[in-house]
């Protein structure tokens, strides 16, 4: 009987095994090799969330901006917290892996902070992109920067912005990021959060009061929530307006109160500096009082929250403050 | 005949395992070289890396630290590499900061001029080391240079001196 | 017979074909990644050099104010004298020494050997200047940082290198 077979050569054997490495080897190559963020995707995606803020806290410089790229649709809980003196910045992460899995029903990990202040919604989503603004608090010292984080998933239409606020949006490169400008609320995108300036109204989600009593009014929810807000000192004074208009009024209220007690505490260090230099020529006794009242009128932060700005006069104590620091003489300034 | 057809298929047979023999071998030193040359480029490359991803670290570190609000040092020209002694000397004496940067331990030195001994009210300037906390002591730390400025009444100025700040986290 | 042990040869030549190709890559490869004598930056030598140039050094010119590293380098340039009757160029060589010297360790054994630094102004190598703390040319890996500075006198341009 003839037997039907194909001999299977030794040729073919090697050929196949040799062929099957080379292209594994060629595609793990090509894959190391098209130098895409993964470390730091892998890092973020197995909850390392201190990349998220390292590398745009300011120093001197007035603003960054930044973009996270992740793999996978990422949601970011913010959790702010008032334990301790200096209360606690809390950040989680849920990553959506898979197709049609559903989001695990807690997040993952939590990484707290106490020198981390971040402004956003509760709970942020994006599919691949989180931007972040980073802003330093002058009051009148540098007390944080402050973190304005949102998703790619919310789009701010803001009408009418001043025109500072164009013109630094513009220049950190953020427009088309999740915020856009448009001459008025009917020219705004379907679905997108309307930001009103003064001068816009109508339909608006979130509405700007400036003038003496500077407020930002949040309409878009269940019930009108009210916040208040103020401006630094300097070149850099819209940080709590960014961080009002993009974050939520709870998380908002929780981290003004968080830099309160964070500037008080500053004010009694630049206090004991003051007391510790005078004696060597350098400090004043008159910026030592403004630092007490600065000190003294962050107590009452708990009970006011953010009307603290317009409720007391701590605003002229820190304008005072800032004046008396600028005329010391022989350059010996306190800060 | 008969005899010459046997010898052929049992040599037939014994070069096919012969064949395969060497099909194997082939296929083990191919591994063997393609191993070594991964080993060669990456693991030297991982230490490099290493290396770099810690000098990195330290310096994201250092640039945070020093451009806390505890210890930057405005009151002079800008300088971003520069952190307040002053400031720090009197901060060594507050307790609610032990437990703020989330640090082990956190140690300002003073390089040069160099002097002696941990640094307190009664020997400051003159002295060597700021330690701000202290959990796990002086292990396994990360540094960095910086300029260290302070008031100097003799100058009448501020003077700016070399530094490193320690920290381990 | 002949024709069976043609096979068996033709499949060694075969392996020793692949082997020596293997090996050749291999050498090419340890070839090409090798450094060269670039240099690298340098996080802790680019601290360093920010660090050092706000150092205030004991070189004034009214008594009043003293000159920090990064002022030194532009006296230099113009070759101006401190109050004391040194030259600027020396009293910045010195600081620069001194500077390396507390901050860095070239004992036997640590990682790096030496050290070059080095000022162009306006493009032009400053004579008084580099100073070096190795007897010898650098032949090890170098590491280093450089800072660029408008003053006065022009562009200066500064460079602290490590040698490994």
């Amino acid at each position: 009987m003839k037997k039907r077979g194909y001999e299977f050569s030794f040729a073919w054997l090697f050929s196949i095994f040799i062929g099957a490495a080379v292209l594994f080897f060629a595609i793990y190559f090509a894959t190391q090799l098209t130098g895409t963020k993964r470390t730091e995707s892998e890092t973020f995606a197995g909850k390392e969330i201190g990349i998220l803020l390292n590398p745009i806290e300011t120093n001197l410089e007035e603003a960054k901006a930044n973009v996270l790229t992740v793999r996978d649709e990422t949601r970011i809980y913010n959790d702010c917290s008032l334990r301790g003196s200096f209360g606690l910045q809390d950040l989680s992460v849920s990553i959506r892996s898979g197709i049609g899995q559903e989001w695990l029903p807690s997040p993952g990990g939590r990484s707290s902070f106490k020198n981390k202040y971040i402004f956003s919604n509760g709970v942020v989503e994006g599919n691949s992109n989180f931007f972040l603004l980073s802003k330093p608090f002058n009051f009148p010292f540098k007390v944080a920067d402050l973190i304005v984080l949102w998703g790619d998933k919310d789009v701010f239409c803001f009408v009418r912005p001043f025109d500072d606020v164009e013109e630094e949006i513009n220049s950190l490169g953020l427009v088309g990021k999740g915020v856009i400008f448009s001459g008025g609320v009917d020219e705004c995108p379907v679905g997108s959060k309307v930001v009103c300036f003064p001068g816009a109204s109508g339909g608006c989600d979130i509405e700007i009061e400036s003038g003496l009593n500077k407020k930002i009014y949040y309409l878009d929810g269940e019930s009108e929530k009210s916040v208040s807000y103020t401006e630094s000192l300097g070149d850099d004074k819209y940080a709590l307006l960014y961080a009002a208009i993009f974050s939520s009024p709870e998380v908002y209220e929780c981290q003004i109160e968080r830099l309160m007690r964070r500037t008080a505490l500053l004010a009694e260090l630049y206090l004991d500096k003051s007391q510790f230099l005078e004696p060597k020529g350098c400090g004043s006794v008159l910026v030592a009082f403004d630092l007490n009242r600065l000190s003294a009128r962050t107590d009452s932060v708990s009970s006011l929250k953010s009307s603290l700005f317009s409720q007391t006069d701590i605003l002229d104590v820190v304008e005072n403050l800032e004046d008396k620091n600028d005329d010391l003489v022989s350059q010996c300034k306190l800060f | 005949m008969t005899t010459l057809f046997r010898s052929v298929s049992y040599s037939k047979g014994q070069m096919k395992i012969q064949q395969m023999a060497f099909v194997l071998v082939g296929l083990m030193i191919f591994f063997g070289v393609a191993a070594l040359f991964y080993f060669t480029i990456f693991s030297s490359g991982i230490n490099e890396q290493a290396a770099l991803l810690r000098e990195r670290e330290a310096q994201e570190l250092v640039k945070r630290l020093a451009g806390s609000p505890e210890f930057i040092f405005s009151s002079g020209s800008d300088c971003s590499a520069c952190v307040d002694f002053d400031k720090a000397i009197v901060l060594k004496e507050s307790s609610e900061y032990q437990n703020f940067w989330g640090l082990n331990y956190l140690m300002i030195e003073k390089v040069y001029p160099s002097g002696e001994g941990e640094c307190t009210r009664s020997n400051y300037p003159d002295c060597k080391t700021i330690t701000l906390v202290s959990k796990t002591g002086e292990l396994s730390t990360r540094t960095a240079f910086v300029a260290l400025a302070r008031w100097d009444e003799g100058l009448g100025y501020f003077r700016y001196e070399l530094g490193r700040i320690h920290v381990s986290v | 017979m002949f024709r069976f042990r043609r096979g068996q040869e033709e499949m060694v030549g075969f392996v020793l074909v692949v082997l020596l190709v293997a090996v050749i890559f291999l050498v090419f490869l340890g070839i090409s990644f090798r450094s060269n004598s670039s240099v690298e930056d340098s996080a802790e030598a680019s601290q360093f050099l920010d660090s050092i140039l706000e150092f205030t050094s004991n070189c004034t010119f009214d008594d009043y104010s003293y000159e920090q590293v990064s002022d030194l380098l532009g006296d230099c340039g113009s070759g101006k004298m401190c109050l004391s009757g040194e030259n600027s160029c020396d009293v910045l060589k010195g600081t620069v020494s001194e500077l390396v010297g507390h901050g860095w360790n070239f004992e036997e054994g640590s990682v790096y050997k030496g050290y070059e630094f080095e000022v162009e102004l306006n493009g032009e190598l400053i004579e008084q200047l580099p100073v070096f703390g190795l007897n010898f040319p650098c032949v090890g890996e170098k590491r280093g940082a450089d800072r660029s500075l408008l003053t006065g006198q022009g562009n200066i341009v500064v460079t602290f290198e490590l040698c490994g």
